[in-house]
């Protein structure tokens, strides 16, 4: 869509809209607001700042606009037009007989400024550089980041009630960059490459609708419609570790999804009940021809050359088939007793092509390799009840059970069982407080429990690895929440969380996760003055084990309940994440004509990951900023009020973001560094999050006009 | 361009669409005098009459002013019937104002939230968005209607937000001020653009109700994740299977301190799945980053730990369409 085509649009509508007009005038409110803005950035890398916004310096403006008669209506919001965050917006209707949206929305994301690349040609199809290329000041500057844009709308048609019919569109482009890397070689010590990744994505979504609904009942039957279009499936880079010919990066390939849904509601049952339900099934497709050639080693480091595939088949033809059953029953079975009876039914039918790559192929896996047709069928049933004792306490509580059976190689089968329980307490009128605890409970049947023939057997240490989101897991989760407003214009509120995850009978994987988390928020209102303190806190912990095995040959190597010894051992990690926020927003109104608007609010997250090794084999050491940041963010502004038809803003805002992380402090673009010029593994970085250090002053300044 | 003649065919569709009943309007206006004939003939035409203000807003004028633009200020009437189908029957009131009616929606003695919802529910319940209220979390938690949805307008409280080019109210308030946990995640470095608004939690929940877990909007939280990021619904060559069952196994969707919304730190998020000879079942510390511990370059730097860590090579973690190995360890 041009940059042309909304206020046309808008123009069009309402100049149109008089002429719907009937005995009453058509009256309207808009507020027209431009102006400016100014941003003075620090740092190298200020993309975090501007992630999703567009911040430059330029004209800033808005307009709100609604109108009506009585039979017809719009209401218009756009903002930050010709801006890379653009947002138009467009309701309207006739009572009783239509309504219509539409609306464009753009996004900006930007991962990266200031970085630098060795190669030519960064973000498109073709990538080149002249390998080895050691000293970065040489390289090409590189900015990553795309463009969303959403443009779509709907009209739904309801003159005919308790008949309507609505249909959806949209479409929703991305061109740019993103953020992407490769391996060099086949083996971890062979190096990687940064690149930017190509983004030029269409996604097409139509939808349809035809629906009855009444007071006592409501059918519909929707379809739809969403083609994903990628300009570029692929993408060719020179790659120096095999002898710095083209290599090939496979990107997401085009796709369709086509959704067919019915729901159905009938209210007015016996016992107060309504009774839902809803179906649903889609299917996912695409097609591609496999790749016949591949870039690998010709015999050496450094040297390349293309060797085939030997897929068994030239094409591979997805076929995913999604289908959901939801049922509810909701009933006041006795007085004061509310209660949910649910099932939902979820199903993945895998269809697509079985591939194997023949071991024969120089790109083996030590074997063929196939790829594995994911599919499940999932059943979730469950019983809510509500017990309304008196007027201010409130008991509730239910049961939720969930089988999962899949195609996986290491659980089949899942079983979930949670139990929760709730009492809501409203004695002193002031007071709110719930106080929510469940238990959840997952069984899985292990697979592999007699992998390997041997300890020395690669495959023995499958025996012992219970991946988290599968394994037999013990769930506690307590939350107490309270809400007290002491005195007028006075309100404040408190949520404490705790979880904890018991993943039992695991050896090697996740053992264990807790969650603490604490807020709070204070408001107080008087119509001159309005303050809201904010405060937060959240502590969370993951404990894993796991075990380094350098020398296969030793005796026991995968067996985790063997001797340790220097090269093969256990070690446990703990990694932690501490973080916590304060915040207060302010509405001042100093005089009839000025008011002060403000918001303050800091950020603060420490993580850590803390090891202990079986006779500190490894001497391995702990992590002390693993994912720490620092965000400060002051935003002032005030508001003076001139007349009915004037007004005038000027703002300030401040934000400054701090990072620390081990990945990141010290960071070179080249790995070894300084860079050298025979090394085929070398690793070439772009400077992706390793300079996000970075602050920004924003001045800004707007006249806003109502009529 | 693609999207030019997407959206700019849509949008003038609408206009001429706009544009065809505006004349057919003007056409039937043109027509219409023939059947009035005893309609004055002059030049000049009658003043039209104002919008109906009700009686109520003698003394209640802020807040019937506060409804003109309204669907329930366009449905209004001299007698504020619409004031009434919400605040109940004034007919008593009108004669005596100490007598209050019975109104639900009163902050002294307020009804309970089922009593409020059935009032808007009157109207309301044949709304397609409402289909499913009764099966909603909301519904459940004695949330009313006029929790989230305030008809004659108030005094917010002021938000705590960085600052965004964006200056319309930010749905994320609303719901915040319940849902601090969610409040807070979506402050965080890490997060959907919602503080930017340029993402609402309507965009992936139906806070009227819905049948899925979380009241999301699509029927599972695959399905709801793919509606945006459809370049991950692959079907893939080779496949990551934990994508393909729960995209929560790895993210989360509100916000963390981890990049690209993940639960925690890579390498350990892959590790605690991933355990196996030489790289996956290392252990990657303070000494293998770029400096060491003492503050010195590092010659010893590992880049399965530094960077992006695992996803340095392994950058295809939704999915591969690559052969042979490249595909199946997600290299390529």
């Amino acid at each position: 869509m041009n940059r042309a085509t909304p206020p046309i649009l808008f123009i069009g509508l309402v100049a149109a809209a008089p002429a719907f007009a009937q005995s009453t005038p058509w009256i309207t409110d808009t507020y027209a607001t431009v102006g400016g803005i100014i941003t003075n950035r620090s740092g190298r890398d200020f993309s975090k700042i501007e992630e999703y916004q567009d911040l430059r310096d330029g004209v800033l403006s808005n307009v709100w606009s609604r109108g009506r008669d009585d039979r017809t209506w719009y209401q218009f919001y756009g903002e930050n037009f010709g801006r890379d965050d653009q947002y138009i917006n467009l309701d309207g209707g006739q009572y009783s007989r239509f309504r219509y949206n539409l609306y464009t929305n753009w996004i900006p994301h930007n991962f990266l400024y200031n970085g630098a690349t060795p190669f030519d040609g960064a973000g498109t199809s073709l990538q080149t550089a002249r390998f080895p290329r050691p000293d970065p000041s040489t390289w090409n500057g590189l900015n990553m980041g795309y463009q969303r844009k959403d443009t779509g709308g709907y009209f739904e048609w309801r003159a005919n009630s308790p008949w309507y019919f609505r249909v959806d569109a949209n479409q929703v482009t991305f061109d740019g960059s993103k953020v992407g890397s490769a391996a060099l070689g086949t083996s971890p010590g062979n190096g990687f490459a940064d690149l930017a990744f190509p983004v030029s994505y269409t996604t097409s979504n139509a939808s349809g609708e035809v629906g009855y609904s009444t007071s006592t009942m409501h059918f519909a039957l929707n379809y739809l419609y969403s083609r994903f279009n990628n300009d570029n499936t692929s993408f060719q880079w020179t790659n120096p570790f095999f002898g710095s010919n083209l290599d090939t990066t496979y990107l997401a390939n085009d796709n369709h999804y086509q959704r067919i849904g019915a729901n159905a509601v009938i209210r007015a049952l016996p016992y107060s009940s309504t009774f839902a339900a809803r179906y649903t099934w889609s299917k996912t497709t695409n097609d591609m021809s496999l790749p016949l050639f591949a870039l690998t080693s010709a015999g050496g480091s450094g040297t390349g050359a293309f060797v085939p595939t030997l897929p068994n088949t030239d094409s591979y033809n997805g076929e995913l088939i999604n289908q959901t059953l939801s049922l509810s029953l909701n009933s006041t079975p006795i007085r004061n007793v509310d209660t949910k009876a649910y099932y939902n039914y979820y199903s993945l039918d895998n269809h697509s092509t079985q591939v194997a790559f023949s071991a024969e192929s120089q790109i083996d896996c030590g074997g063929p390799c196939t790829n594995l047709l994911y599919d499940y069928r999932k059943h979730n049933a469950g019983l809510e009840a509500i017990w309304r004792i008196d007027r201010a306490n409130r008991l509730s509580g239910g049961w939720d059970y969930l089988d999962i059976e899949q195609n996986r190689v290491d659980f089949d089968s899942v079983q979930y069982n949670k139990f929760w329980i709730e009492w809501k307490n409203t004695s002193l009128d002031t007071v709110t407080t719930r106080l929510r605890y469940h238990y959840l409970q997952r069984r899985s049947d292990f697979l592999l429990g007699d992998s390997g023939t041997g300890p020395n057997d690669p495959e023995f240490i499958n025996r012992y690895i219970a991946r988290f989101d599968n394994s037999d897991l013990n769930q506690n989760y307590v939350r107490f929440t309270a809400d007290w407003s002491p005195m007028d214009l006075l309100d404040t509120s408190v949520e404490a969380i705790y979880k904890h995850n018991d993943y039992t009978n695991t050896v090697l994987g996740r053992t264990k996760d807790q969650r603490y988390e604490l807020f709070g928020t204070v408001s107080y209102g008087k119509p001159s003055l309005r303050v809201t303190l904010m405060g937060d806190y959240e502590w969370v912990k993951y404990d894993s084990y796991h075990r380094n095995i350098s020398d296969s040959s030793l005796a026991g190597a995968f067996d985790p309940f063997s001797a340790a010894n220097s090269s093969n051992y256990n070690w446990a990690a703990t990694n932690k994440d501490d973080n916590w926020m304060v915040g207060v927003g302010l509405d001042w109104r100093a005089t009839d004509r000025l008011v002060f608007k403000g918001s303050f609010q800091y950020f603060r997250s420490d993580g850590s990951s803390d090891v202990a090794s079986q006779n500190n084999f490894g001497n391995p050491l702990p992590i002390g900023a693993y994912d720490d940041w620092k965000q400060t963010s002051l935003n002032i502004k005030g508001i003076y009020t001139l007349d009915k038809t004037w007004s005038f803003t000027a703002g300030y805002a401040y934000d400054r973001y701090r990072y620390n992380d081990v990945a990141y402090d010290g960071y070179q673009f080249t790995v070894p560094f300084p860079g050298v010029t025979n090394n085929a593994g070398q690793s070439y970085l772009n400077g992706y999050r390793a300079f996000a250090n970075s602050s920004a002053s924003i001045f800004y300044l707007l006249a806003t006009a109502h009529f | 361009m693609r999207s030019n003649s997407f959206a700019s065919a849509l949008a003038y569709a609408v206009a001429f669409c706009a544009w065809a009943m505006c004349h057919s309007a003007a056409a039937q206006q043109q027509a219409a005098p023939a059947a009035t004939e005893a309609a004055p003939k002059s030049a000049e035409a009658a003043p039209k009459p104002a919008p109906t203000m009700p009686v109520c807003a003698a003394c209640h004028e802020r807040q019937t002013q506060s409804i003109v633009f309204t669907a329930h200020g366009a449905m209004n009437d001299a007698q504020g019937s619409m004031c009434q189908a919400c605040h109940g029957d004034a007919s008593e009131h009108l004669k005596d104002p100490s007598k209050k009616p019975e109104n639900p929606f009163s902050k002294i003695v307020p009804a309970t939230a089922a009593k409020q919802s059935s009032v808007c529910l009157t109207c309301h319940v044949g709304n397609r968005h409402l289909a499913f209220w009764e099966s909603g979390m909301h519904a459940k938690q004695d949330v009313s209607c006029a929790n989230c949805h305030v008809m004659h307008g108030t005094e917010h409280n002021p938000p705590i937000a960085p600052f965004t080019t964006s200056f319309r109210p930010n749905e994320a308030d609303l719901c915040g001020t319940c849902h601090q946990p969610i409040r807070a995640a979506i402050m965080k470095p890490s997060h959907h653009p919602i503080i930017e608004n340029k993402m609402k939690c309507s965009d992936c929940h139906n806070p009227h109700g819905a049948l899925t877990p979380v009241m999301l909007k699509q029927e599972s939280v695959n399905a709801q994740c793919t509606s945006c990021h459809a370049d991950k619904r692959g079907p893939f060559v080779f496949p990551h299977p934990p994508v393909d069952e729960n995209c929560l196994s790895c993210h989360t969707p509100h916000g963390s301190v981890h990049y690209k919304l993940t639960n925690e730190h890579v390498p350990n998020l892959c590790q605690d799945c991933h355990d196996w000879s030489k790289h996956p079942g290392s252990f990657y510390g303070a000494d293998k980053g770029w400096l060491t511990p003492q503050g010195a370059p590092n010659s010893s730097v590992s880049t399965r730990l530094i960077a992006r860590s695992c996803l340095n090579c392994h950058n295809a973690i939704h999915g591969s369409n690559a052969p042979g190995a490249r595909g199946k360890f997600l290299t390529r």
